[in-house]
Formats: structure tokens, sequence, C-alpha cells
């Protein structure tokens, strides 16, 4: 997914973004984020008023993926375009499901969440 | 709360069946001591589990041959047996139901790399290990929580 941030936002809005799985680069006439998971940030970290963070939004491109507001947050999403398919048996579909429950969350959502943050964790980019 | 949660396999998982015989009792020590739900059926222990598990005769008190012969004897529902070599028997439940989500082709390629880089395993093999790994960790921990909250009266 790419975030393009028009450049009148300046480099510092654009650091905003920056973290060990994003990286910022600067393109004719605004700014590039490359970014491979879901990302959020959040007014206070980009310093704005509400009406310029209003207006942030919508000036902000997602490339390949959304953008969603909720409050004082803006995330991004990337398209989710490849399907993953698991054969298990019977009962280990139960434990999941039990544990997925347990986080409130849908099986679905918990087999993606778990996965990709063993992943990053394990490969470093993640911190507990 | 721990019955709980072998009642939402029982039944479910894959059933192991060998005769109740004395040279067989330290298998069934061994999976006793794994947690496994062990009876005795007239002349034959019967074991259920929810998940894969393998039998190594170093864990046993059986010999190379007696391995083999306990390998010939042992019966498998819901699932499959298989040798890996002469001393490792792995019994796997049917895989009957199908899970699947969506991903974005970054985080496919970034759990594809870490299930291939750092735990050196087949992509769909690495996330069985881990959904199953990461469950069961977690409904054990939450068992606990609810005892020692039971415990202390809270619950």
């Amino acid at each position: 997914m790419k975030i393009i941030i028009p450049e009148k936002y300046g480099e510092k809005v654009a650091r905003g973004f920056e973290n060990p799985l994003c990286k910022v680069r600067r393109v004719e006439g605004a700014y590039e984020v490359d970014c491979p998971i879901d990302f959020g940030v959040t007014r206070l970290v980009l310093d704005m008023t509400p009406r310029q963070f209003a207006r942030f939004i919508r000036e902000v491109k997602v490339k390949d993926g959304f953008k969603r507001r909720e409050g004082d947050f803006l995330n991004f999403r990337p398209r989710r375009g490849a399907t993953l398919t698991l054969k298990m048996a019977r009962s280990e579909i139960e434990l999941i499901r039990r544990a997925a429950k347990e986080r409130d969350l849908q099986l679905r959502t918990y087999c993606r969440s778990v996965l990709l943050r063993t992943a990053l964790k394990d490969l470093g980019l993640l911190r507990e | 709360m721990v019955e709980d949660l072998v009642n939402l396999w029982r039944g479910k998982g894959v059933k192991i069946r060998f005769p109740r015989v004395d040279r067989y009792r330290s298998v069934a020590k061994l999976l006793m001591d794994r947690g496994f739900l062990i009876e005795v059926k007239g002349n034959f222990w019967v074991a259920e589990f929810p998940v894969d598990f393998a039998i190594h005769r170093s864990h046993t008190d059986l010999s190379p041959r007696e391995f083999l012969q306990f390998y010939r004897d042992l019966e498998v529902l819901n699932g499959y047996k298989f040798k890996e070599e002469d001393y490792l028997v792995s019994v796997r439940p049917k895989r009957t139901r199908k899970v699947s989500f969506r991903v974005s082709e970054s985080e496919y390629a970034i759990m594809k790399f870490a299930a291939e880089e750092v735990y050196k395993l087949d992509f769909s093999g690495w996330m069985r290990v881990i959904l199953r790994e990461r469950a069961m960790r977690a409904l054990t921990a939450e068992a606990k929580r609810r005892r020692r909250l039971r415990n202390l009266g809270f619950i």
C-alpha cells in the first residue's frame, strides 16, 4: 500500500508516518509512504487542529489500499487481494474459535492477526 | 474451565486405540503425562487428543521390535497414523474443515518469508502450527486465570 502525502504538509508530517515497517521517500510533489500492513496515525502525532486534520484526510491518497477516519485516528488498510485457505481438524478449529471468542474477534480476523503478529515479531519488526 | 476446554474438542479429536498389555503401559503413561484423555475400554486403552502428535520410541520402554509391533497394533479413528523412520509414530487428525481469510499481497509475503526463513516450514504447516499453539497457549492462560480468581473467591 502506498500513502501519498502532498508536499505542502512538509517532511515533519511525512516523518510522523515513519516506523520500521513504513518507509518514507520523496517523489515529484509529494511524499510517498510504503507500508506493507494496516497502519494508523493520530491527529496529535501529526500536530494538527481538527480542521487541518479533516483537510489532510481529504488530500492524502492511498494506492492499493483504503483510508478510514475514526475520531482523531486515521487508519490505513492495504487491499486484501490474496485469500489463504487452510484445512484443519474439527477439534483444532474448535480450539481456535474459542481463543478468538475470548478476544472478541471473528475467526478470520483472529487468524490474520495472530499469524501476522507472529511473523513480524519473529522477523524483529515488532516489539512486545 | 479446563473441563470446558476438554468438552470443546471431546469427540472431535483424533482417537487411538491399542491393546491393554503390560508392554504398552509405558505408552499409556506417556500419553497421560501429555494430557491426553485416556480410558480403559475392555482390553484396550483408548486415548483422544485434539491435535497432531508423535510418539518417539526413546520416550517409551519399548524395544525396536516391540515399537514396530505397537505401530501395527495401533488403531486410529478420525485420523491417520504414519511411521517416520523406525522410531517415530505420528498421528494426525482428519482435516475436514476449511478456514479462509483474506490478506494483502505484502502481508502474505511477510508471513511466507517468516515461515520459510525463520521456521523452515512450508507455509500451510507454519500457519497450522502457529494458530494451534497460540490458541492452546491463550486458552491455558485463561483457564489458569479463572482458576486463580475462583480460588480467591471472585467468581
